[in-house]
């Protein structure tokens, strides 16, 4: 039903702005009529129609958008009636649809980087965000990184569960290639107010593996024992906090030695859980200790 | 003036600093505890303080307190002795939770249990010597009596913050009550730990796991253990490391004390669990000594056992492969229906010239219509060309046996689609 939605919204919203963008480049005009009808094949038929709009007038931003959102593999195979449909095939990938994409926001900067954060990202479909993700890759190499990194703050800050998700999913893609400017960034974000930006801060730290957000991961997971309340983490995102020490293995692997060895810490069962999906022997000591521990006794103490 | 606004400042943060601290040091018990971590409550039920650490011969020490033990309740008793002192010791003592412990000099311990703050438990005490108990009331419920005589008043505080640490070891040690600390176990955390330690494939983990299973009277640590150590005996058989590490391991486990154990432990009469016996099949298949085959028939042929893990037992002889054939055919022909069953099942499996004729001649001469079926399934394996023949002939002796005709069909039509 949800997604029913969310998939019958974004065609709206789709449709409306296909019809806003007035064009006047002939093909353009029919691929937009072809997608907004009921016919047979429409996607692929409208793709055709973007390249030859394309054809026409290279520098047109939409066609290029439009066929990076529309264009996929599926179209071409050896079955189908095209000759050269090797060629069309390899033309769909991710890489040249994210390219596409991004040839749309060369052209018009602020409004495609608007629609890939908050629109593209959305669609239900592992292709198209793909390519999204692929054109806002090559924007944080070749555009305007500020107002990338801006726009994909305001996005894990919403108050919408999908764009707090796609954000997290893209700073943590473009953060495995560039940990040194997005851990910070992601850093910072663990003191925002609303729990659920910290929850996917956590998430993409964990998923970048970078060593330098360890200090900042077990300063979240250690925060359960502070005397005040508001200086406590919340325990989903401690828990996810030791999750994503486990991602990042290597250097954390003392730091989760710790957190199991911590008596009074509710995250012992995690950090052992995490220890032993890494393998390490560094964890072997601090378990086998944990074996010899106490049960539940009583004793007296005399004075 | 400024020098005195600085300091005053200092002081103010000093004690906010020291406020917030969410250690203490017990300078009297000679301990250092910690506010253990807020969500333990909510997710694992438990409440408490942490002993981070126990200075040497001070009165924790010489009880035996250790770091890391979680201290959840301390408790108190109120000694009445012949003054008496009722009233104000069962205030206290139902103060937080409406419970009133009374300890006879008899030695029974007595927990009335009332309603509301406030509500009487339903007794007078005269010194130390009960003098009315109200008809109806807990203390009655109880078989409390006119004439019991009451040794001490406890008073049982849960902790839940360093401060009600620090009040209750005030409060107690005011009155030189006598003190115990109730610690809990993180329930899990050993559990975890014993399933950890499966996967890291160390050789080191052995011992301790063993001597869990042996010695351990929890079943929910026993388990675990056993099935951890299955898992070090299949990575010690695994063949795609070679690391100093595993080779450690390999060494540990062809020293021979974890395939004793399992032989020992696979046996109904020395362990109850039946996953664990279940467990112990599994490592000796995994191990396929030929010591294990005397024990494994005897499972197999065991009617008290679980049929699952009788027929693991014989799956567990078809690993060890031709040494347990003699064992085999031995129970084969000694045993009933259910051993027969499971036998034939296990000599298909191994093949071979003996087991197939075997086999064979008892295809010829039993009755039983499912030891049969079981046969013709044994033989369509083993699937050489007497074994094949014996099927045919079979075929032709039982036409009118609809069930077996139709699965000897099934069977035949197979052996041709595979040799095709």
């Amino acid at each position: 039903m949800n997604r029913c939605l969310r998939g019958s919204i974004i065609s709206i919203c789709l449709a409306v702005f296909l019809v806003s963008c007035g064009s006047h480049n002939e093909y353009l005009s029919k691929g937009k009529e072809l997608i907004k009808s009921e016919r047979r094949r429409k996607e692929e038929r409208a793709v055709a129609q973007f390249k030859l709009a394309i054809q026409q007038e290279p520098s047109n931003a939409e066609a290029h958008y439009l066929l990076g959102f529309y264009d996929s593999q599926e179209f071409y195979n050896a079955k189908s009636s095209s000759e050269n449909w090797e060629e069309y095939w390899e033309k769909a990938s991710t890489e040249n649809r994210g390219k596409h994409m991004f040839l749309a926001y060369q052209q018009e900067q602020n409004k495609y980087l608007e629609i890939l954060v908050f629109e593209t990202l959305r669609r239900n479909e592992p292709g198209v965000q793909n390519a999204a993700l692929n054109a806002l890759k090559r924007i944080y190499k070749q555009g305007d990184r500020d107002k990338l990194l801006k726009s994909l703050k305001k996005a894990i800050k919403s108050k919408d569960n999908r764009d707090r998700h796609d954000a997290h999913w893209v700073l943590a893609e473009i953060g495995k290639d560039a940990p040194g400017t997005i851990v910070p960034l992601l850093v910072e974000l663990l003191d925002h107010k609303r729990k659920e930006t910290r929850l996917n801060a956590v998430k993409a730290l964990g998923e970048i593996r970078d060593e330098n957000a360890i200090p900042e991961l077990v300063k979240i997971v250690n925060s359960g024992s502070a005397k005040r309340a508001k200086d406590r983490e919340s325990p989903e995102v401690r828990q996810l906090a030791v999750e994503a020490l486990g991602k990042i293995g290597g250097a954390a692997v003392k730091e989760l030695v710790e957190i199991a060895e911590n008596k009074g810490s509710s995250l012992r069962v995690d950090a052992i859980q995490a220890l032993a999906t890494l393998g390490d022997e560094r964890a072997v000591n601090p378990l086998l200790n944990a074996l010899g521990e106490q049960g539940s006794r009583e004793v007296e103490i005399k004075f | 003036m400024l020098v005195k606004i600085q300091s005053l400042l200092l002081i103010v943060i000093l004690i906010c600093a020291v406020g917030c601290e969410n250690r203490y040091h017990d300078e009297q018990f000679k301990i250092h505890v910690q506010q253990l971590d807020s969500d333990l409550e909510n997710r694992w039920s438990t409440n408490g303080v942490v002993v981070i650490s126990v200075e040497p011969n001070g009165p924790a020490a010489r009880a035996q307190l250790e770091e890391g033990e979680l201290i959840s309740y301390v408790v108190g008793e109120y000694s009445l002795g012949s003054e008496g002192n009722y009233g104000r010791a069962a205030k206290k003592s139902m103060h937080e939770d409406n419970n009133l412990i009374l300890r006879f000099t008899d030695g029974r311990i007595v927990r009335l249990a009332v309603r509301r703050s406030g509500d009487k438990p339903g007794l007078k005490v005269d010194g130390n010597v009960v003098n009315e108990v109200k008809g109806g009331s807990p203390a009655a419920n109880a078989n409390i009596q006119v004439g019991d005589s009451i040794d001490a008043v406890i008073d049982e505080r849960k902790i839940r913050t360093i401060d009600d640490y620090k009040e209750a070891i005030e409060e107690f040690t005011k009155h030189g009550s006598k003190i115990t600390f109730r610690t809990t176990e993180l329930a899990g955390v050993r559990i975890a730990a014993v399933e950890a330690l499966g996967e890291l494939g160390d050789a080191r983990a052995v011992d301790p796991l063993m001597d869990i299973v042996e010695q351990s009277g929890d079943l929910s640590l026993r388990k675990p253990a056993i099935r951890s150590l299955a898992r070090l005996v299949d990575f010690s058989q695994s063949s795609t490391h070679s690391t100093e590490r595993f080779n450690a391991l390999r060494e540990k486990i062809a020293d021979g004390r974890v395939l004793a154990l399992a032989q020992m432990y696979v046996k109904r009469a020395v362990e109850a669990d039946q996953e664990i016996r279940r467990t112990c099949i599994g490592i000796l298949g995994v191990l396929k000594p030929q010591s294990a085959i005397g024990v494994l028939t005897a499972v197999m042929e065991d009617s008290g056992e679980v049929p699952g893990i009788r027929f693991q037992a014989g799956l567990g002889l078809s690993q060890i492969g031709a040494d347990a054939v003699d064992s085999l055919i031995a129970a084969f022909e000694r045993g009933d229906a259910n051993v027969k069953n499971i036998a034939a099942s296990a000599l298909g499996n191994i093949g071979g010239i003996r087991s197939r004729d075997v086999l064979i001649d008892a295809l010829d001469s039993l009755e039983d219509l499912t030891i049969r079926l079981t046969i013709v399934d044994a033989l369509a394996k083993i699937g050489d060309a007497p074994a094949i023949q014996a099927l045919q002939n079979q075929k032709v002796r039982f036409q009118d046996e609809s069930s077996l005709n139709t699965f000897l069909n099934e069977v035949l039509g197979q052996l041709e689609a595979r040799s095709m």
